[in-house]
């Protein structure tokens, strides 16, 4: 065998090791960044259920009884008889 | 150093031999022990309501399973390290202190957590205390127990950030339903594996659901992901669903509704807020009810949607639209008065009668008076063809489409079949059969001009295509007419409402049982329309035999005022009949129009 021959297949074996170092390092990155999704969904999950759970909150307070008597005892406030409405049309 | 270059000889032909010739059967074996199919669940879309309120949410939770025998064998470990750490502690007391106690306290809190894990369990999924280890040990010869399903998130973390041998969670979605049972029949609800089973759930679950996604992925011997291999189908989110309902008028609706058949003792009632100019229904509720929150205390009768699925023989409400059918037929004009003497018609065996002799009377009067003769001779004078032909344009006969699963078409009978006594008893509501849903949409014309829009559960983006069913003369008619029921002294004088002019006809039907007309059970309705001078909402209530009060003016009535005019309110619609005594404020530049009736 020649001396390039010789050198090229040194080189090819060089690069075979290095690629074969390179998949494991992407493997391992890949591991971790997949590590870091599931940690991302489960965050999301739980921002989700907060976020639904607020939503239910907040239907709870503006249900329309409550708020209603909260204005008639909190606010003193009253619904208006007929005698008492104006209509102004444009 | 010969036997060392021996020795590894042999361990590279081994190695070659594993790699070369049982690869393929050592590969299989891994995936079987690391791969799996692991089904990412699909968000299911929410049920809001017309202004984006929600009725019907999904929300993440862990369903919390194990192997029992590893999870008892763990934790009789952790305990036995608790005690251990105790007593070491307690024999050198003071000695190593610092280290001790730190181990102490490592492991007293592993084993209190797994412990205050349990009791959380057991809090949320109302068991007894203490029972969950029990269940455990009964369990303990099989390889898959459910500790707890649709917990949540906080309480299954709380025992898998313990990071116990063969403990795992998969999350779902659980449903819930803010409105309860407010709102059951309409919202419906979905079973433990999250289909829809009623209502809107089930009528749009394949929107709603989404699809669930399937990821193969690497997982390592704690049954913890590792690495996504492939994701072989994608997760779509279900989308939302936006009703036609009104959370603020659906929920006074029911309890209103509520209220008064628990008040007189009825069997059953219905009620239905429509918008006549779009076909929305804005509010729809059944007593009796469910709250789907709840599947355990399901009886079948309970989540049947009888605003919708059951027919009854509407009665008197239909008056209003045998004249307007006239008016229509060009056979009698609205001025003209119809004599009901002597109170009675005889058809052979059969007779319609009236509690008294109204005389002559005009059709306002038929109407307050609710004359079943006058309704009767008013029929007659159309051809049959021309009443059924307007029967059935108005939705009689025919399935509404709103949205909902299993709505009835009603009967409506074909009219070469019709004799005399049919034509009569049509005229004033017997003989043909229709849900409230149909009867509240066939008023819907008198507050629209006429034009029969088709009725939705789902928030339009733009109306649907209306039809004229009536001429804008005849709707406006024959809504002057029904303002004569809610006055005094007519049948309907319970459903005014204050500042409103209203316009409707109470029913008061005999129920049909095994045969015959039986005397002592009614079907009890209200249909009202208002403001009666710009109409705007059609609201319908029907209570099924009610033990007092047993009239349509006296049961029904009195729920329509109420929801009437709490909806109108909220709806922000002008009243239209204030007192006239304060004479408008002088103005000085242009004169507004103030008082209201245009």
């Amino acid at each position: 065998m020649n001396r390039g021959g010789l050198l090229s297949v040194a080189l090819l074996y060089v690069l075979v090791i290095a690629m074969a170092l390179l998949i494991v390092v992407n493997r391992h990155h890949s591991r971790q960044l997949f590590a870091e999704l599931q940690k991302l969904e489960k965050e999301r999950d739980e921002l989700s259920a907060d976020w639904s759970r607020l939503k239910l909150e907040q239907s709870t307070l503006l249900n329309q009884v409550h708020v209603e008597t909260r204005s008639k005892q909190v606010l003193n406030m009253q619904k208006p008889s007929a005698d008492n409405i104006k209509v102004i049309r444009e | 150093m010969l036997t060392l270059l021996v020795v590894i000889g042999i361990l590279m032909l081994r190695a070659a031999w594993l790699e070369i010739f049982q690869q393929e059967w050592l590969q299989q074996q891994a995936d079987k022990r690391q791969m799996r199919v692991v089904t990412v669940p699909a968000y299911r879309g929410m049920i809001t309501d017309r202004n984006g309120d929600p009725m019907a949410i999904s929300s993440p939770v862990s369903s919390l399973w194990c192997n029992p025998q590893e999870l008892l064998q763990a934790r009789e470990a952790l305990r036995n390290e608790y005690e251990l750490s105790r007593q070491v502690s307690e024999a050198t007391a003071g000695d190593t202190a610092a280290e001790e106690s730190e181990a102490q306290a490592l492991a007293s809190t592993r084993f209190a957590r797994l412990e205050s894990g349990f009791r959380q369990i057991e809090k949320e999924l109302g068991m007894e205390e203490g029972s969950l280890p029990a269940k455990l040990k009964e369990a303990s010869s099989k390889q898959f127990f459910y500790l707890g399903r649709q917990l949540p998130l906080e309480v299954a973390d709380a025992i898998l950030d313990l990071d116990l041998p063969g403990v795992a969670a998969t999350r779902e979605y659980r449903r819930y339903y803010p409105l309860a049972e407010t709102a059951g029949h309409v919202v419906g609800m979905t079973n433990v594996d999250g289909n829809g089973i009623e209502g809107i759930e089930k009528a749009q679950n394949d929107i709603l659901a989404g699809k669930n996604g399937q990821t193969r992925v690497v997982r390592d011997a704690k049954g913890k992901l590792v690495e996504s291999v492939i994701s072989m189908e994608e997760m779509q989110p279900g989308q939302n669903v936006q009703l036609s309902i009104d959370r603020r008028i659906q929920y006074l609706a029911y309890k209103e509704l509520k209220t008064q058949v628990s008040l007189l003792n009825a069997k059953a009632g219905s009620l239905i807020v429509l918008d006549a100019h779009t076909g929305e229904i804005l509010a729809m509720a059944n007593v009796p009810s469910f709250n789907p929150n709840n599947r355990k205390e399901l009886e079948p009768y309970l989540y049947r949607n009888r605003a919708v699925t059951d027919k009854s023989e509407p009665g008197s409400t239909i008056k209003p639209l045998t004249i307007a059918a006239a008016l229509e037929a060009r056979v009698l004009g609205a001025d003209v008065e119809i004599n009901t003497s002597p109170g009675q018609i005889n058809f052979g065996k059969y007779s319609v009668k009236d509690p008294k002799d109204y005389g002559s009377i005009t059709l306002s009067t038929l109407l307050a008076k609710s004359s079943n003769v006058g309704a009767s001779r008013v029929a007659l004078l159309m051809a049959a063809r021309d009443q059924w032909m307007f029967l059935n344009r108005v939705g009689f006969g025919r399935v509404p489409n709103a949205g909902f699963s299993g709505e009835t078409a009603g009967q409506l009978t074909d009219y070469t079949k019709w004799g005399k006594v049919d034509r009569a008893s049509h005229g004033y509501g017997y003989g043909l059969s229709a849900s409230l849903l149909q009867t509240t949409h066939a008023y819907a014309p008198f507050a629209a001009n006429g034009v029969f829009m088709p009725a939705s559960i789902y928030k339009l983006d733009k109306p649907g295509l209306g039809q004229q069913v009536m001429s804008p003369d005849t709707a406006s008619a024959v809504l002057r007419m029904m303002e004569a029921v809610v006055q005094k002294g007519g049948t309907g004088e319970k459903a005014m409402v204050d500042g409103y002019r209203i316009a409707g006809k109470t029913g008061t039907a005999y129920k049909y049982i095994d045969g015959k007309y039986q005397n002592d059970r009614y079907l009890t309705s209200f249909i009202g329309v208002a403001p009666a001078s710009r109409p705007r909402l059609v609201v319908a209530v029907q209570i099924d035999e009610p033990q007092i009060d047993d009239s349509g003016g006296r049961a029904a009535a009195p729920v329509f005022s109420k929801v009437m005019a709490e909806s109108l309110r909220l709806l922000d619609v002008p009243p239209d009949n204030l007192p006239s005594e304060h004479p408008p404020m002088p103005q000085p530049v242009a004169p507004a129009n103030v008082g209201g009736a245009t």
